[in-house]
């Protein structure tokens, strides 16, 4: 015998478990239990550290903004509003506090922008055609040039392009944790393909 | 990025995504979380354990219910013919049951064990529990057993 199942969209499902179990896990949290703690670290964990360490590129800073985050969780798990979105861009965004908070402090470093900066480097924007870009794209696929270009990126377009690309978040939890609009974040991110497409294609592509 | 033109571009952030993936926090990380929490959450004193509480009541439950049933030895010297008569069963002949004062204590045992000691058992409830009383004497030794339920 056939059993109708409704169709539900497995990410969006997915998305609803983990809400449903960050909450009780929270809920024990709470209450002082360090497994819960433990449960929500090895399933937060590792994409808070990775877009830290892909937005500043310094282990370090990484660390300790993933740090940050989880201590934050850990003493005050009251502050996490899930109405206000998943519990990974609430810790995500607590990492890139700390991020910016040691941009500000070492004077010189690139700092995350408080909004937009669609117009900042729009000019480097790249749509030209080269000789062979895709030729040239191919050969320089490899993992330090395509890290080297992401530095390249201005800070919010490099952002944008680590959460959707390379964390592949939700746009939506994207723009939550960048603190920005959805079509903000669409705008920075198509310019971020562009100019890292560019950067990857070659020094004259970028300019 | 559905277009021809962005193909090596997704390849290549699809590999970055991969190399990306496969790096984790490090254990020091975790250390300092862990001290955080372990400073916000102190280890609760002994006595404020609530399994600490019920411990000791169980313990206190024990020993009152100890208390009661050694308050209430029988007068079994003038109570062993009605035992004998009365539905216990004798676990050692009666000729060897001896002087002295003895007890009677409420137990509980696997019902397979009615079989064991001649009293009527019913397969159909193997593995539950009776109740029964034993005929205890002073020594230790059970004399009898009868099955109350």
């Amino acid at each position: 015998m056939m059993t109708f199942v409704p169709w539900t969209r497995p990410r969006a499902a997915a998305a609803a478990a983990a809400a449903d179990d960050s909450a009780a896990l929270l809920r024990r949290l709470a209450r002082g239990d360090a497994q819960a703690l433990d449960a929500l670290y090895r399933r937060e964990a590792g994409p808070v550290y990775r877009y830290a360490l892909a937005l500043c590129a310094n282990p370090a800073w990484a660390a300790d903004a993933t740090q940050d985050a989880f201590i934050a969780l850990a003493t005050r798990p009251g502050a996490f509003d899930a109405a206000r979105g998943p519990l990974g861009a609430y810790l995500a965004g607590i990492a890139r506090n700390g991020l910016r908070s040691r941009w500000r402090e070492a004077q010189g470093e690139e700092p995350l922008p408080d909004g937009d900066d669609e117009g900042e480097r729009a000019g480097a924007d790249s749509s030209g055609a080269a000789d062979s870009p895709e030729t040239r794209l191919v050969r320089a696929q490899t993992s330090a040039a395509v890290w080297q270009a992401l530095r390249q990126l201005p800070a919010a377009q490099r952002e944008a392009l680590v959460l959707v690309d390379l964390q592949e978040r939700p746009y939506a939890e994207a723009a939550q944790v960048a603190g920005i609009e959805l079509n903000t974040l669409r705008t920075r991110l198509h310019r971020a393909r562009a100019r890292l497409a560019a950067l990857l294609a070659g020094p004259g592509e970028a300019q | 990025m559905k277009d021809d033109a962005n193909k090596p571009l997704a390849q290549a952030l699809r590999e970055a995504a991969k190399e990306l993936s496969a790096l984790e926090a490090p254990p020091a990380v975790w250390s300092g979380v862990r001290a955080a929490f372990e400073r916000a959450h102190p280890p609760r004193p002994a006595w404020r354990r609530p399994l600490a509480w019920s411990g000791a009541a169980t313990c206190a439950a024990v020993l009152f219910g100890s208390a009661l049933l050694m308050q209430r030895p029988q007068p079994v010297e003038t109570a062993w013919p009605q035992a004998r008569s009365s539905g216990f069963v004798p676990l050692l002949p009666v000729q060897a049951w001896g002087d002295g004062p003895a007890w009677l204590v409420a137990a509980e045992m696997p019902s397979e064990r009615l079989a064991a000691l001649g009293l009527p058992y019913d397969p159909a409830h193997a593995g539950e529990r009776v109740q029964a009383e034993l005929l205890m004497h002073a020594s230790g030794e059970v004399l009898a057993v009868r099955l109350v339920r």
